[in-house]
């Protein structure tokens, strides 16, 4: 059966046909969690209430095409919500340094690598939102927005912003040339 | 392609790279846990403005006696009579706050813009065209001004923001608010009967409190912390006088229950009009509004009524304002769900969402307000609960199907006639300014 017809199922109470289609997006959705909180407990609680919610809702999803979609909607604003708890409790958002394993990069990549997530770690977490949900998810900036509920402006402006942190990383660490200017001088 | 644009290019890959997608170990506990967790029937999803963390966070104290309150309230109370004494004195007429009026302009969000729009001409006005997101407009009671809600970053977190304009397109005055609401913070907003405040419900420390905030934009604001713990309000008409809420109550044991409360205008004299019965069901003692005079309280109940084949959900109930006489509006307990009552404002016909057990889909029904007589369906058939606003005047019903977006509303005949459409689409918030009747 496909994925329409096992959330189908799914929306009409069919646990069996939720875990399937669920379980197909779980491991994305943990990474992207891992990525918008960098916590991995936190990460844990966002994607549980996020699923949680998305069984004892999914009656009311009314387009089976838009499953995944919804998850990672669910998925975000679960992280964010669980940002904003924590960032009120302690006035900042501890950011845990990320330990995934990996093999066969070359030195090049784990060095961009290692920049992205420092500058990813300076980023708020909503804007880390937009980055992983463009880039990571995949989705087209005005989906973006519209997963948000934030206008268009506000993605384009916090994707613009959140780059302009990653070339200051870079730059920073050497990684690139000075930013070019306009007239063709080196600033 | 220069340098950053590469690592740019190489982003999605790094992504994964730094969070590697793998099955988590915790996968088979949380489908057990999703397995020992009921599913909602399609249209019982009360979080129409309310975002997740209002809905499953929200945890709050016991509705306090309020010693130390009420002068605030009392001040306001009697500036809202002298208000509409003075109003009435105008030569621009305003109408009441409650009860029957002349249909104005409808205010609508289109793309992020806000509107108004005249049904009868269907000619419209771009009021807002700032940017940022614009949502919820809300006339105030006497039609003079709208409401709306504009998220603003604030060291990028989403903070509610509200603003008041004139339907002329003149006069914009944010609300100023002395500490910075979150978006995810807001639960409800709309006018005082006086039209001169603007009332928010908002989480503070993880508590909703109730904010007065005065609409000239001068900083004043008064929190009502008898309140404390409410999800939503309405205010008793003719005058405002007193204040019907609905607040998360924590027992002994942490658990959540819902009750209805109403209060004094002044914060004095808290009581219960529904004790809390059904823990942690956040769908119980919902919708709570008054009839225009006052007199009755239609509200949601939630049912655990297995004949009905669902988990539970609602049925209209309605009950005198001191509480008494609690019970099923429409007996139809076992055959079909129902909710969410607006009552015409002559006060003569109350319209619902009504979903028999024997068919598939459901929609709006409007009855008799002493529910007798027939149940008329209006509009089309809804796969989802709807959003609606009786034309002031009670001669329509203005619609949204909760599951539409950027579409038409629907423009119904309470009497079951043909439905028309908006000249325009818009989103899904709705609303129909009120303007003083005829002399």
């Amino acid at each position: 059966m496909d994925q329409r017809g096992l959330v189908e199922r799914a929306r009409e109470g069919d646990h069996d046909a939720f875990a399937v289609v669920a379980g197909a997006a779980l491991a994305r959705l943990d990474a992207a969690a891992r990525l918008i909180l960098r916590d991995r407990e936190l990460a844990r609680d966002a994607v549980q209430e996020a699923l949680i919610r998305a069984w004892r809702d999914l009656p009311g999803l009314r387009d089976p095409e838009r499953f995944n979609a919804w998850l990672y909607r669910l998925t975000t604003h679960a992280c964010l919500d669980l940002a904003r708890r924590r960032r009120r409790r302690v006035h900042e958002v501890e950011l845990t340094p990320m330990t995934e394993p990996f093999s066969g990069d070359t030195s090049s990549d784990v060095a961009e690598r290692e920049l992205l997530d420092e500058a990813l770690r300076r980023l708020e977490p909503e804007w880390r939102a937009v980055v992983v949900l463009h880039y990571f998810v995949g989705m087209p900036l005005p989906e973006v927005a519209s997963e948000l509920r934030i206008p268009l402006g506000t993605a384009k402006s916090r994707l613009h912003r959140s780059l302009g942190v990653m070339r200051i990383t870079l730059e920073a660490a050497g990684e690139l040339g000075p930013a070019a200017v306009p007239g063709g001088q080196v600033a | 392609m220069t340098s950053f644009q590469r690592f740019e290019n190489r982003i999605p890959m790094l992504l994964e790279d730094l969070a590697v997608p793998s099955l988590p170990d915790y996968a088979d506990d949380l489908f057990a846990r999703t397995a020992a967790t009921r599913q909602r029937a399609e249209w019982t999803f009360p979080e129409r403005w309310l975002p997740m963390s209002t809905i499953t966070t929200r945890l709050a104290a016991a509705p306090r006696i309020p010693w130390r309150l009420g002068v605030a309230l009392a001040l306001l109370v009697a500036a809202a009579i002298i208000g509409l004494i003075i109003a009435g004195s105008r030569v621009t007429r305003v109408p009441l706050p409650f009860g029957p009026a002349s249909n104005g302009l409808i205010p609508y969000m289109s793309n992020g813009k806000l509107y108004v729009g005249d049904l009868a001409s269907g000619k419209t006005r771009l009021l807002v065209d700032a940017a940022g997101d614009q949502g919820q407009p809300v006339f105030a009671p006497d039609g003079t001004r709208v409401a709306f809600v504009r998220l603003e970053d604030l060291n990028g977190s989403l903070t509610t923001n509200i603003y008041v304009i004139r339907p002329d397109g003149s006069g914009t005055v944010k609300i100023k608010s002395p500490e910075p609401i979150f978006d995810t913070d807001r639960v409800w907003f709309g006018w005082t009967p006086d039209s001169r405040h603007v009332a928010i419900i908002h989480a503070v420390n993880s508590v909703n409190q109730l904010d007065l905030f005065d609409a000239s934009g001068n900083g004043s604001v008064q929190r009502i912390s008898a309140a404390a713990g409410l999800t939503d309000l309405a205010f008793r008409p003719p005058d405002g006088r007193e204040v019907l809420f609905r607040a998360a109550v924590r027992d002994s044991t942490g658990t959540i229950s819902y009750g209805l409360y109403v209060m004094n205008a002044d914060g004095s004299n808290v009581r219960a009009l529904a004790q809390p019965a059904v823990p942690t069901e956040t769908l119980d003692l919902t919708s709570a509004t008054y009839t225009p005079d006052g007199k009755r309280i239609f509200f949601n109940r939630w049912t655990d009524d297995a004949s009905a084949g669902d988990p539970g959900c609602c049925q209209l109930y309605v009950m005198n304002a001191d509480g008494s006489d609690q019970h099923e509006f429409i007996q139809n307990t076992g055959t079909a769900w129902d909710g969410d009552a607006a009552v015409s404002p002559d006060g003569t016909r109350v319209a619902f969402w009504h979903n028999p057990n024997d068919r598939p889909s459901h929609g709006l029904f409007v009855v008799s307000a002493d529910g007798k007589g027939p149940l008329i369906e209006t509009g089309p058939a809804l796969t989802s609960i709807q959003f609606k606003v009786w034309a002031p005047d009670s001669s329509k019903i203005l619609m949204y199907p909760r599951d539409a977006s950027n579409t038409p509303a629907y423009v119904l005949d309470p009497a079951g006639g043909p439905w028309t459409i908006t000249p325009w689409t818009q989103d899904n918030d709705i609303d129909w300014q009120r303007l003083a009747p005829p002399a």
